[in-house]
């Protein structure tokens, strides 16, 4: 998808904008004159497009060059979580004393060994790739200095230095430099070149965790070979990975040390785009302009009905009238804040701004939720009547939850010595992570189950709206 | 009934009057024990999901982590998706800023309202960091380093060190979704009390490394960090509160069984 690379500004910005303003509005009228019975599968088909796209670059397999990195990684991965259990294992039975660790510790040497093979595959694969994309690189490196020579354009162009420095620095990552010809380019692909960077970067990267997890398996291999090996260290430098504290500059630092499994599973995801991916960052934008349409319809709604209550004088208009005059009060202290230029103006709007929003609106928002409080204690006063077995028990829970989490519970039963059950935060810590918990997973397993029905539904434009006047 | 609450909430937030001890539980230290082990090279990105209405729990949250995070020289970009959200966080921020001598743009950006598409944003930012976000809250683009030298070296996920996500909604699953399962980034839940029971299917199943429950949440953090801010002095209103509540509700049911027991002798 090929894009001007100059960016665009002055009157030529503003005819892009307008432009695609009237091609909008063009797109609206068009869809309001096409016959009844093709509105709603037009509506339906985009409805259904827009959410395919996701769907299917999630499930859409990466190029098949790339399929023995995955495999490999995917390999390796299993190897060395075997391996990280059978050392937690040997762990656990040394420190009981009991049975010979001999041959589990054999499984476990050979589980790393394999891993090192099939991450050495996997390496492979990707500097299958280094060659194929420097090639690209360099083409795209001489169409900017081409494009650049025969539009004469200046040096000073942010943007177009800031790419061309992008080019170079992804180039002199590589280490081979293919040279090729090409043809001479009419305009420069911004998208595709960030795209090519990205997939480079992307490819260096995944090299440099594979050599990662393999120096990870290399040291636990060492530790091995030792005699008083470390199995809880080494299980976490196989899977979590694990801090270390160095002196940079007189100063400790903490670093981390990934992980093998934690390593191989970054590099294979960084091999994982396919030919939908580089669009994503397009269709996320997308979906953003259509929702700000969203905002204005909502907005037009409003005063479109505040407006007839004002002029029709109906029971309340004066609500209407308020929320006029609250809606372009702030529009325009808003814009005025932001573009005013005058320094008595700016200054004004700022104050007079910051008044209304934070004196106002945030004030008044913040009373509404705090009215919620005193609803709380007057349906707790009136309401909560203890009728049954259930009310008892769910009342007596509710007061040990209430308590446990403030400090005049937890003085209640300070005296309890530290880790008793009787404590009251550990009755609630009790509450809140058994059967709390298990309420709580089995309520969203079900909202979880209704939620994908209902989005299918919504999807297919199955569901009854506003829209359909029946059921498709 | 409404005035004896305004009385019993207002007084220990006027006077400190009682230093109560407050224990640490488990989730907090949780969020604690991986921000004190976050590299020092990686970011920390603060997802600002409140507003005014729900800035009395979520604000001490967010100015608690924050305070943390300047501790350990960690730098943190905050980022709201909630119009009201943008201008408090970044007051709530500016304000730990400069009492710990931070600076804006070195130590910590706001990167200004994003509309809420949450899953569309944080893939975008889990590829390719700046080139989603673009600007901060002043419109200086993300790649200036002269101005945000903050963003160097900043690119993907890989140089993110924790997500905090400061929310009174369910939005946590998108970043476990998109930016913790996916990319092994921590991610810690800071919700209110209401999403509390919620997030404990979280924590145990590790795909949060920790919480920090409402406002008590904020007194145990700040009470790790010995900070005694608005969240400690606030838990003895909560205490008070919370002790009003419950005395009421047994005044109530009191009346109701001395009810019910007076139409029965009536009934005899």
């Amino acid at each position: 998808m090929a894009t001007f690379f100059i960016p665009l500004q002055g009157t030529s910005l503003y005819l892009h904008i307008a432009g695609a303003i009237i091609l909008g509005l063009l797109c609206l009228f068009a869809l309001t004159k096409v016959p009844n019975k093709w509105r709603k599968p037009i509506v339906i088909g985009i409805t259904f497009v827009a959410g395919w796209f996701y769907l299917v670059e999630f499930i859409i397999p990466s190029s098949n060059s790339m399929s023995p990195v995955r495999s490999s990684t995917i390999a390796a991965e299993r190897l060395i979580r075997t391996s990280a259990h059978d050392l937690k294992v040997i762990s656990e039975r040394e420190s009981r004393s009991s049975g010979n660790n001999d041959q589990r510790l054999a499984r476990v040497r050979t589980s790393l060994n394999g891993a090192i093979i099939k991450l050495k595959v996997a390496e492979s694969g990707l500097n299958e790739q280094k060659p194929i994309v420097d090639r690209q690189l360099e083409a795209e490196l001489r169409r900017v200095a081409s494009f650049k020579k025969t539009n004469n354009l200046s040096d000073k162009m942010v943007e177009f230095r800031e790419l061309e420095e992008d080019f170079i620095k992804a180039r002199n990552i590589s280490s081979d430099l293919i040279i090729t010809g090409g043809p001479k380019p009419k305009v420069v692909s911004s998208r595709q070149a960030k795209n090519i960077i990205n997939w480079s970067e992307s490819i260096y990267k995944a090299s440099d965790d594979i050599n990662e997890a393999i120096l990870r398996i290399e040291e636990t291999q060492a530790a091995l070979r030792g005699r008083d090996a470390d199995y809880e260290h080494l299980v976490a430098a196989l899977t979590v990975g694990y801090t270390v504290t160095v002196i940079e500059n007189g100063k400790p630092v903490i670093k981390q040390i990934p992980g093998a499994t934690d390593a191989v599973a970054n590099a294979r995801r960084g091999t994982l785009d396919n030919f939908l991916t580089p669009y994503k960052e397009v269709i996320a934008n997308l979906l953003v302009v259509v929702g700000s349409f969203a905002f204005g319809l909502g907005l037009y709604n409003l005063l479109k009905f505040h407006g007839k209550a004002i002029v029709k004088k109906q029971p309340g208009w004066y609500s209407g009238l308020a929320f006029y005059i609250a809606v372009f009060a702030m529009a325009m202290l808003g814009l005025l804040k932001t573009y005013a230029d005058a320094p008595g103006v700016k200054n004004l709007t700022k104050t007079l701004y910051d008044i209304t929003f934070s004196g106002g609106l945030t004030a008044l928002q913040s009373t509404m939720f705090s009215l919620v409080a005193f609803y709380i204690v007057s349906a707790a006063y009136r309401s909560f009547r203890i009728k049954s077995g259930e009310a008892v028990i769910m009342m007596v829970a509710a007061f040990v939850v209430m308590l446990a989490t403030v400090p005049v519970g937890m003085a209640m039963t300070q005296g309890l010595p530290a880790g008793s059950p009787f404590r009251l935060e550990t009755i609630g810590d009790w509450i809140l992570t058994v059967p709390n918990m298990a309420a709580q997973r089995g309520m969203q397993f079900g909202i979880s189950v209704g939620g994908l029905a209902m989005a299918l539904r919504i999807w297919l434009s199955l569901e009854r709206g506003s829209f359909f006047d029946k059921q498709m | 009934m409404y005035i004896l609450l305004g009385v019993v909430v207002a007084i220990p937030l006027f006077w400190d009057v009682v230093s109560q001890r407050i224990e640490v539980t488990r989730d907090v230290k949780g969020v604690y024990n991986t921000i004190e082990n976050i590299p020092q090279d990686k970011i920390a990105i603060l997802s600002i999901i409140w507003g005014a209405g729900t800035s009395a729990e979520n604000r001490p949250q967010t100015q608690a982590i924050a305070r943390h995070l300047f501790s350990r020289g960690i730098r943190i970009i905050v980022l709201p998706f909630d119009l009201q959200g943008t201008k408090l966080s970044y007051d709530a921020v500016e304000e730990v800023a400069k009492d710990m001598g931070k600076e804006y743009g070195k130590d910590w950006i706001s990167t200004g309202w994003r509309p809420a598409y949450l899953d569309q944003i944080i893939q975008g930012m889990a590829g390719d960091l700046p080139a989603t976000l673009k600007t901060d809250i002043n419109g200086t683009k993300l790649d200036n380093f002269d101005k945000l030298p903050l963003m160097r070296g900043v690119k993907s996920a890989r140089d993110i060190g924790i997500v905090v996500d400061f929310t009174p909604a369910g939005t946590i699953s998108s970043w476990i979704s998109f930016m913790g399962q996916t990319k092994n980034v921590p991610i810690a839940f800071s919700p209110t009390s209401v999403e509390v029971p919620a997030g404990y299917n979280l924590l145990d199943a590790k795909q949060i490394c920790g919480m920090l429950p409402g406002l008590m949440g904020a007194a145990k953090y700040e009470t790790l960090l010995n900070h005694r801010g608005f969240a400690c002095r606030s838990s003895n209103a909560l205490s008070t509160s919370h002790l009003l509540i419950i005395v009421l509700i047994i005044i109530g049911n009191l009346g109701y069984f001395f009810s019910i027991r007076a139409k029965n002798i009536q009934r005899r």
